[in-house]
């Protein structure tokens, strides 16, 4: 507070005179800032909408989310397993051709254990060049053998990116799948298999040789008759 | 809080959400602060500007107030902050404060000066407000809130940021040189 010694000047004398001519703010400047002081203090009361609508839209997501995805199940997950093994196969198929198909243990593990999702597009396109190069090996190794098999052969994708393009189209995934293993059991050219069964002879083995036999005839019916060399 | 500091209590109560207190804290400031800024920053225009942006203020950091000191002191810290930012975005450039030799005549002829009586009459209250335009910054802010704002010379110190006794000199000097051009025009007439 102002003392005795802090009024060098008469403070009330000076006031007047400058208080003269009514030199105020105006009505409107006096209304907007009182208005001003209510709205300071009325949001106060309605602060907790903002959180808790935004809490509420959060929660609405998620049970959303979660609503949908219990309705339709998770999406469907192939295994690399599941198109992992033709391409191994063929690959065995291509080295030993009358050996039988390559056993399930060649498959990698990762392979096995890593179960991904794969959706076709159109990035996938060197899979898709190397799906026509396994399909021409394919046709190479069979190219003698009934052509219901070499049809068989071809039409089942030999890669994964090919498996699953088909059954992305199709809609009917197992059924893709199944064809695609039946697609493995590749059968070797009778002329090629006809002479393994020469060689069982050659060696011996005759039993062997007419169980071969056997089973040349039953899977090329007619083959042996037509092609059975005449000194036989 | 300073006892009987009744602005203070107010400003309090507003802060803790009755509006009521705030009609009256405004009542019974708003017309010295507004010619307070009115003095300073000059124009009406910005006077409005200037006078809603402190009162803006001090409902914004109605929460953050602690009555330490008296509610005017605050009040007039902000007004007075807000007329230097103003003065810093309108780009004005303070007057240079008299120099002493200026100072030490002015002082020297105030007590020969009694215009006061004189100049409440006629049109003094317009010369009045010629030559507080006419004073430099820190005399006319010193002068404005000691009559104004009611404030001590160490509020007025602190508020300007220099001691109560360059205060109080600004004090003189300002008051000096009203008496002066209002003497000199009664004179005139």
């Amino acid at each position: 507070m102002a003392t005795e010694q802090d009024k060098p000047v008469d403070r009330e004398a000076w006031r007047r005179l400058l208080e003269k001519g009514g030199d105020a703010p105006p009505a409107l400047t006096d209304a907007r800032i009182r208005a001003a002081a209510r709205r300071a203090l009325a949001p106060r009361a309605r602060r907790w909408w903002l959180p808790a609508s935004l809490a509420a839209s959060l929660l609405l997501a998620v049970l959303l989310v979660q609503w949908q995805y219990g309705e339709q199940g998770p999406p469907a997950v192939i295994s690399e397993s599941d198109y992992a093994a033709p391409a191994a196969e063929d690959a065995a198929s291509r080295q030993d051709a009358p050996a039988p198909p390559a056993p399930a243990e060649r498959r990698s593990p990762s392979a096995v254990e890593q179960p991904t999702t794969k959706e076709f597009s159109a990035a996938d396109e060197s899979s898709a060049d190397a799906t026509k190069r396994e399909r021409d090996g394919l046709s190479e190794i069979t190219v003698d053998a009934d052509r219901r098999h070499e049809d068989a052969a071809q039409a089942a994708p030999a890669t994964p990116v090919a498996g699953v393009t088909q059954q992305s189209v199709s809609g009917n995934g197992a059924g893709v799948v199944g064809e695609l293993r039946k697609s493995r059991e590749v059968l070797p050219a009778p002329e090629d298999w006809y002479a393994s069964i020469e060689d069982l002879r050659a060696a011996g083995r005759h039993e062997e040789a007419d169980r071969e036999l056997e089973r040349l005839e039953a899977a090329y019916p007619g083959w042996l008759e037509k092609n059975r060399p005449p000194d036989r | 809080m300073e006892a009987g500091d009744a602005d203070a209590e107010l400003m309090l109560r507003y802060a803790g959400g009755d509006a009521r207190a705030f009609d009256q804290l405004y009542a019974m400031h708003r017309s010295g602060l507004w010619r307070f800024i009115r003095r300073t920053v000059g124009s009406a225009a910005a006077t409005d500007d200037v006078f809603q942006e402190c009162w803006s203020r001090v409902i914004e950091h109605r929460a953050r107030y602690q009555p330490t000191a008296r509610f005017a002191t605050w009040l007039y810290r902000i007004a007075h902050n807000c007329c230097m930012d103003h003065w810093r975005k309108s780009g004005r450039r303070a007057r240079r404060e008299t120099t002493d030799e200026d100072a030490i005549a002015l002082a020297a002829d105030e007590a020969a000066a009694e215009p006061l009586a004189a100049a409440l009459v006629g049109e003094a209250r317009e010369r009045l407000a010629a030559s507080l335009e006419a004073l430099p910054d820190e005399q006319r802010t010193a002068f404005l809130l000691y009559v104004e704002g009611g404030l001590s010379l160490a509020e007025i110190g602190e508020i300007t940021g220099a001691n109560p006794e360059t205060a109080k000199s600004r004090l003189r000097y300002a008051v000096a040189r009203l008496k002066r051009a209002l003497a000199t025009e009664t004179v005139a007439d």
